[in-house]
């Protein structure tokens, strides 16, 4: 008995052992480039020049006087918020479908999860020419007109941009559903319908609270994954019409190799990272109040 | 009552039939491109069927990818990543699923802040660190740093899903005598396949599609990967579509079909990891 | 588990294998070639590696990169001292990485005024220096369908006016006067330089240098508002999608008659080449007075890096380069070029080219670099975006050249 103690001792030593690989690699090979990120940050370095000096935080108090900054964090803010709520719906609606019992379930969902296989850049390339031409030139043989090239228009590019990304990803998401959906247990739905509950009634009363974990996951990794769109918007539009389609990090991208300000765009990535950090907090707590 | 039922069934058939094409549609394309002229393409819209089947684009392709050595590389490259990523994470995983004390879920939070870190925004000081570490023109600097930069996400998954094993079967194997590692390597790492198996296939996506990594790490023409050949086919002003897109065919299949092959342990990793959340 | 063991075991054999094959030291300095010329060029490379082959002691490793990664990529390596030695420019870079000190100087070898005439050169240099050699050119204007101007009885416009009168004739007979495609912010961008050359940089070749100097704005001067003004007539006499339209799709629309006039450059040559029938030549856009000139742009331009290690033999290379006239040929013959190495002339000259032998026997070449020097490449590419939300109607006329002013700031002086 008087051993235990050293057991607990032991284990834990062993447990944090096991993790020290990981840990020591992830800290070298990305929290090292992050803190490199945030000394050139206090530079005024161009990006090319062998001299720059140490400036402070100058650049920092400069980031909010750029109007692209709000108006690419609007775009991304605009863009996660619809991205998120398409892309859990529609999975999970999906999801639901093939759950039911329907042939054929295994070909929807591979052709379903197959776009997430390939790369953002050919995604971005193959949709900029079916929302260009393909699509435009069937509607118009259908006899629909007026303005649906989506991408070419400040208003609607998010649109498009928002079917290019789900068209990517739902398939990705249904599948962590339908996982989710499998293991609710069948007596739940028998008792329910029992008691006269049609579908609706089941999905909310019986499906969602069970299944509540699960949505948290996928509500918060969608989000974060959203925020990070960034090749497939370059392929698809290059941030255009003009600005509208400008994302946070494209605006980073362009400040550092386009414009000649490095450190500034540096300064602006620290701040994206303590701005994603809120937004993942705020949601965990608010996600995790709706579990309990 | 029956008949409401069927048609309701039919009605599902149909919209999951008009979503499937949708899907396909873009795939489809990219499969009519591959197979017209330089022309056809030039001249004719996307969705024209060309005139005859140019098998040639594809054998152009394999030469101007350099294909075989190509997929060499990336083979290499992806492979290892992805075993040192699965070896790691689980490892992390369960050791910071089972430690009691505050110190793991503190380390727990480090891990999971990196999925706040936009890879974009710090490639040049990835690429300064790379070059003080010798990394240059060698596989293993590339694979140490995916395996870096996968760490939050897979080490989040890995701890999902290692919390979900009852904690009984160890107690039985420590009674026998085994050590930690042992049983890591014993009882938990066999009951992970599912969970391993579908990081494998989501990171090795990403890792095979990647460009601007090796681009920047391996200078030598020997050692580019098919994402980076294939890219410098696109040339600023002129570059001819149809083999692209037999190029991007060529380079797109070997993901999809480790996919394919393991859609089975995939399914199951999905579902043990993510009910847990 | 056990076929995982067995992926492990034959891909540790396998990297072993790779790790095995390193390359010995031959004592050999080995290059860097960054190079971002397409893999449309495989005879001029392969002609370029042989004829490294045959100098002594050097070996050169091209790096082949896309035209869109390379200032990021090129950044990214200064940026870990590790620059590759030989570089292919465009002309419009000199001046960002020579006056940081990125740049080898080259000035002072004979050998180069030899191949390259001092002319060709004189607007890359900077303060009297040659940081980067020009080796192929660009020529930029408004090419003309010619069989839509005789059928159409249009003769070639001299001034603004005259081109806007062709432009409102075709448009009344159904034909569809410019071809456009501003999916591509760059053309944009380029068009924008070029109505700047005859509106702006003409009357003040200094324009930009005053622009950072903080004596000139967008919206205070006149030639800057007109050069907005006329992005804004051409949006009007283009097809209606342009802002879907890509480069590939505009070329091949005017490739098939169905625009008369596309102010590019002869990048396009090559697309155009795909339609054998079009008869098509370029003239200068015309500004407000007769006597516009043709723009010249100096394109595929050598430099080498100031860290080089190996400086000798990267100049022994750029020699033995300069002074191979049938390397310079093939480029023309295989990328479209037009060199700049003195007597290397086009095998197969594209339609256009008796148009431009014209204005280049009469003296009427401008070199855009001029432009390009001062509001250089990015800045043209971000005050396009303006110009775009202008004709979306998202800024104003003055919100557009104010926010094109705001810009400086992000360039480094």
């Amino acid at each position: 008995m008087f051993s235990q103690p050293r057991l607990e001792d032991r284990l834990r030593r062993n447990y944090l052992g096991l993790t020290a690989p990981a840990l020591a690699v992830y800290l070298l090979g990305m929290l090292v480039p992050l803190i490199i990120g945030f000394y050139y940050s206090l530079t005024d370095w161009n990006g090319f020049s062998p001299q720059f000096s140490f400036i402070g935080f100058e650049n920092y108090t400069k980031i909010f006087r750029d109007s692209r900054f709000l108006n690419s964090l609007k775009f991304t803010s605009l863009f996660v918020i619809f991205n998120t709520i398409i892309q859990n719906a529609l999975a999970l609606l999906f999801a639901v479908i093939l759950d039911s019992g329907i042939k054929g379930k295994n070909i929807y969902k591979t052709i379903l999860f197959v776009p997430g296989l390939l790369s953002p850049v050919l995604v971005g390339f193959l949709w900029s020419r079916l929302l260009g031409s393909v699509y435009p030139e069937i509607l118009v043989s259908l006899g629909f007109s007026g303005s649906i090239k989506l991408l070419t228009n400040p208003d609607t590019v998010i649109i498009g941009l928002l079917i290019i990304n789900n068209w990517m990803w739902i398939g990705y998401w249904m599948l962590i559903y339908l996982a989710a959906l499998q293991a609710v247990p069948a007596e739940l739905y028998e008792s329910a319908s029992i008691e006269g509950a049609g579908a609706a009634g089941q999905f909310f009363r019986i499906t969602v609270p069970m299944i509540m974990p699960t949505i948290t996951f996928c509500i918060v990794a969608v989000t974060l994954g959203g925020f990070q769109v960034y090749e497939l918007i370059v392929t698809a539009t290059g941030g255009g019409p003009g600005h509208a389609s400008e994302s946070f990090i494209m605006y980073i991208y362009n400040l550092a190799f386009a414009s000649e300000r490095a450190a500034f765009a540096s300064a602006n990535s620290m701040i994206y990272v303590v701005f994603l950090l809120i937004v993942a907090f705020v949601q965990l707590k608010l996600l995790n109040r709706r579990e309990s | 009552m029956m008949n409401r039922h069927n048609r309701w069934k039919l009605g599902v058939h149909i919209l999951l039939i008009i979503i499937a094409v949708f899907y396909l549609v873009p795939i489809g394309m990219t499969f009519l491109y591959s197979f017209k002229t330089d022309q056809e393409v030039l001249t004719k819209s996307a969705l024209d069927l060309p005139e005859r089947i140019h098998a040639e684009n594809f054998l152009e392709a394999v030469k101007k990818l350099d294909y075989f050595r190509s997929f060499y590389n990336s083979m290499i490259i992806t492979c290892f990543s992805v075993v040192c990523i699965v070896l790691l994470s689980s490892m992390a995983g369960y050791g910071l699923s089972r430690g009691q004390t505050r110190i793991f879920s503190v380390v727990f939070m480090i891990f999971v802040a990196g999925l706040l870190i936009p890879l974009q925004a710090i490639f040049v000081p990835t690429y300064i660190l790379g070059v003080k570490l010798r990394m240059l023109n060698k596989f293993w600097g590339l694979i140490f740093l995916y395996t870096a930069n996968s760490m939050p996400f897979a080490v989040f998954m890995m701890m999902g899903f290692a919390k979900g094993i009852p904690i009984d079967m160890e107690y039985a194997a420590r009674i026998d005598g085994c050590s930690v590692p042992r049983i890591y390597l014993s009882v938990i790492l066999p009951l992970m396949r599912p969970a391993v198996v579908t990081l494998a296939v989501l990171r090795a996506q990403i890792i095979w599609n990647d460009y601007l990594m090796p681009k920047l790490f391996l200078q030598k023409q020997s050692m580019q990967t098919l994402p980076v050949r294939l890219t410098n086919m696109f040339g600023q002003y002129r570059y001819a579509m149809n083999m692209a897109f037999a190029a991007i065919i060529l380079v797109s299949i070997p993901v999809i079909v480790f996919f394919l092959f393991n859609q089975k342990y995939v399914e199951k990793g999905i579902t043990a990891g993510a009910v847990k959340g | 588990m056990k076929k995982l063991l067995f992926a492990l075991l034959l891909a540790v054999s396998v990297v072993s294998l790779a790790f095995a094959g390193g390359t010995g030291d031959t004592g050999e300095a080995n290059l860097q070639f960054f190079s971002w010329y397409g893999t449309e060029t495989d005879t001029f490379e392969d002609q370029f590696l042989a004829l490294v082959d045959g100098i002594e002691g050097v070996s050169v490793e091209i790096e082949p990169v896309v035209w869109d990664q390379m200032h990021p990529i090129l950044q990214a390596r200064i940026a870990g001292q590790t620059m590759p030695d030989l570089i292919d420019f465009k002309g419009q870079d000199i001046s960002k990485y020579g006056s940081a000190g990125n740049l080898l100087d080259l000035t002072g070898n004979a050998w180069i005024d030899e191949s390259v005439p001092n002319a060709a050169r004189t607007n890359l240099q900077i303060d009297g220096k040659d940081f980067g050699i020009p080796y192929s050119a660009l020529f930029q204007g408004v090419f003309y369908n010619r069989e839509i101007f005789k059928a159409n009885n249009i003769s070639i416009p001299e001034n603004y006016d005259e081109l806007m009168d062709a432009a409102a004739e075709l448009k009344a007979r159904g034909i569809t006067p410019f071809a456009s495609h501003y999916a591509d912010t760059w053309n944009i961008g380029n068009v924008t330089m070029q109505f700047a050359m005859s509106e702006v940089f003409n009357e003040n070749p200094e324009w930009g240098n005053d622009l950072y100097a903080g004596k000139v704005t967008f919206e205070g001067s006149e030639g800057y508002r007109r050069v907005f003004e006329h992005v804004k007539d051409q949006y009007d006499n283009t097809w209606e999608d342009t802002f879907s339209v890509d480069f590939g799709e505009a070329t091949a629309r005017f490739g098939r008659g169905e625009a008369a006039m596309y102010v590019g450059g002869t990048w396009a040559n090559r697309n155009f080449r795909e339609f054998p029938d079009l008869d098509y030549g370029i003239f200068p856009f015309p500004g407000k007075e007769n006597g516009a000139k043709l723009i010249f742009e100096p394109n595929h331009t050598w430099a080498i890096s100031a860290a080089t290690e190996y400086p000798d033999e990267a100049l022994k290379v750029l020699k033995a380069v300069l002074a191979d006239k049938s390397l310079a040929a093939t480029l023309v013959d295989e990328a479209g070029a037009y060199s700049l190495m003195v007597g290397v002339e086009s095998a197969d000259p594209y339609p256009c080219d008796p148009d431009i032998d014209n204005y280049k026997k009469n003296n009427m070449i401008v070199d855009v670099s001029i432009g390009n020097n001062q509001i250089k490449w990015a800045y043209q590419e971000e005050y396009s975006r303006y110009i775009a939300e202008w004709l979306l109607g998202r800024k104003t006329l003055d919100e557009a050249l104010e926010a094109a002013t705001a810009h400086r700031v992000n360039i480094s002086q």
